[in-house]
């Protein structure tokens, strides 16, 4: 029998900060925001979110309108607590109220860094609903370095990635397809970003363990997603902002057997007439596309997987 | 003074967050921000709120020193700051204005925003970093004085009101003989305010599901206790929620319309005379 694949949309697709300039009407202004769903008996619930950018609103306007009466049993997976990366969460809990049953999941930090949870309670306590008053069910859940979680059909694992603080990629893997996001990351052997995890983890430690993990990441999964922020002078003059580069995201997922890749986390710079002419000049070994806001994608069965 | 020369620029016009997209492309999706100015007044500016539309006045503005007036110190009135060039520019000032908010001060919240775990910019408020900031938290009703504010000088004045005491910051600004009183959402219409020529007026927070009865009958209410205060006086509608659409904001423009020719929708990109 044939499976109908997982579904993917963005909701947002920009780095840093939203733009509602007229140069990113195409691609959209919304900071990053991945919905993934696998269809099953006739619904499209996206159960699995990736980041909470504030597409992550326009995300839940959708749901509200596509299923009026429906619970809503999200997974939401935080990369990092960045604002562009968490922005959308309080108007997202106020707006599905007491029809949400989310759960947070995101990489485990040393205990004396701020949690994804603190942060977001922090954020929340200059937003006019507090977070006492979020009617929401929400649960965190904590995973260690390359620990999976599974939520109905899917299987979540996590991947620090190299950007400054603790940054984390994820996998996506379920019987109809896998996923792998790689967004914020700086290419390791350019610069080393990302803190330590473990207390006696060297730096030479922690660079080998970030290099391996992305490329992890991008042996597991057949879709791509990847941090181009930069073109390569860009990244020359900033390296520490912790991005990376076009030519670091073919390199990475050429050697991967990767059958499609999405440019993500869009410089607003950069017009989106710059950005189609930057992928047009691709040679194509695999499909490289754009991430554009409100375009559902498939991501069908794969039929050779990279070894475990 | 040449007072038909004061305009109001619209950056930014959203509240809680900005959601930028198909639906807001007409109106516009980031969050507040608006610029007061004339040719008069060329060394120097008044900005209400500081949320991603600042951004985009610093980079289509050569920006002389400003005094940025805050409502509140939410996320959604700061947001703009980090990512706005001029804060880290050391030949750069500007006077931020807040209301004091008991437990959680002005710097607090801007220092907090820029946590190593939430931005991964650098404090602006870093003397060796970034331009001179000075910040007053606003405590009682009345002028905002400041020797180094623009404000303490004509043609500019200003006055505050604080509406709910300790949590939001009514203002009213007065460039030459023309004056404009900023009410954001929560602001009580009853109040006595100053006259005004011009008043931006937020609408009040709430969900979909509660706007169209609650939300707008507010507004309607609060308008016409504000017309009777005030019969000359042009009103401008703001701080959309991030929700609203461009079609259901062409349809409150519609309903509002019919309630009072006197009243308009701030459209970003919009600059509206003061007259």
């Amino acid at each position: 029998m044939q499976l109908p694949g997982l579904q993917g949309c963005f909701w947002g697709v920009r780095g840093s900060f939203p733009s509602g300039r007229p140069e990113h009407q195409t691609l959209g202004g919304n900071t990053p925001c991945l919905a993934i769903s696998a269809p099953h008996n006739g619904q499209t619930l996206p159960l699995l979110i990736i980041d909470a950018g504030t597409g992550l609103l326009g995300l839940a306007l959708s749901l509200l309108q596509t299923h009026p009466v429906s619970q809503f049993d999200i997974l939401l997976c935080i990369s990092h607590a960045h604002w562009d990366h968490i922005s959308g969460f309080p108007a997202f809990v106020e707006l599905l109220g007491p029809r949400a049953n989310i759960k947070v999941v995101s990489l485990k930090r040393p205990a004396q860094s701020y949690s994804i949870e603190n942060s977001l309670r922090w954020q929340q306590s200059r937003c006019p609903q507090t977070w006492e008053q979020i009617q929401a069910r929400i649960e965190f859940a904590e995973l260690s370095d390359r620990q999976s979680l599974s939520f109905q059909n899917f299987q979540v694992s996590t991947a620090q990635l190299n950007h400054p603080g603790y940054s984390s990629g994820f996998l996506v893997q379920a019987e109809e397809g896998q996923l792998a996001y790689i967004s914020d990351i700086a290419p390791v052997c350019d610069i080393l970003l990302a803190e330590p995890l473990y207390e006696d983890e060297q730096p030479s430690q922690l660079r080998q363990r970030l290099y391996d993990n992305e490329m992890w990441l991008a042996n597991h999964a057949q879709t791509v997603i990847y941090d181009t922020f930069f073109t390569d002078p860009d990244f020359q003059g900033r390296p520490h902002w912790g991005h990376s580069t076009l030519e670091r995201a073919l390199s990475t997922c050429s050697s991967n057997l990767v059958e499609r890749l999405f440019l993500f986390h869009h410089n607003s710079e950069y017009s989106d007439e710059f950005q189609l002419k930057r992928v047009a000049e691709v040679p194509a070994s695999m499909e490289v596309r754009l991430a554009q806001e409100r375009v559902p994608f498939f991501i069908e069965v794969r039929s050779k997987i990279g070894g475990q | 003074m040449d007072s038909d020369r004061v305009q109001l620029t619209i950056w930014g016009n959203r509240q809680d967050q900005s959601l930028p997209g198909p639906g807001s492309n007409f109106w516009g999706g980031v969050s507040a921000c608006y610029e007061i100015w004339s040719p008069c007044t060329a060394t120097s500016r008044v900005i209400l709120e500081a949320g991603h539309g600042l951004r985009q006045l610093a980079l289509q503005r050569e920006l002389p020193r400003a005094d940025i007036l805050l409502s509140s110190a939410h996320w959604d009135k700061i947001q703009g700051i980090p990512f706005t060039p001029n804060f880290y520019n050391p030949n750069w000032s500007a006077q931020i204005w807040a209301p004091a908010i008991p437990g959680q001060s002005l710097l607090e919240s801007l220092l907090g925003q820029q946590r190593s775990d939430l931005c991964p910019v650098p404090n602006f408020y870093d003397p060796t970093i970034g331009a001179l900031i000075e910040l007053t938290e606003v405590v009682h009703d009345g002028p905002l004085l400041h020797p180094e504010s623009s404000l303490a000088n004509p043609p500019w004045s200003a006055q505050a009101c604080l509406n709910v005491p300790g949590q939001l910051h009514s203002v009213c600004v007065t460039v030459g003989d023309r004056a404009l009183l900023y009410l954001p959402a929560g602001a009580a219409a009853s109040k006595s305010y100053p006259q005004a020529d011009f008043i931006l007026l937020g609408l009040p927070h709430q969900t979909p599901d509660r706007f169209a009865d609650v939300g707008l009958a507010e507004t309607k209410n609060k308008m016409a206790l504000l017309l009777e205060q005030n019969p000359t006086a042009q009103i401008v509608l703001t701080n959309f929620l991030p929700w609203q659409q461009d079609e259901e904001l062409q349809r409150l423009q519609f309903q509002l319309a019919q309630f009072s020719p006197k009243v308009q929708l701030a459209r970003v990109g919009q600059t509206i005379p003061l007259h």
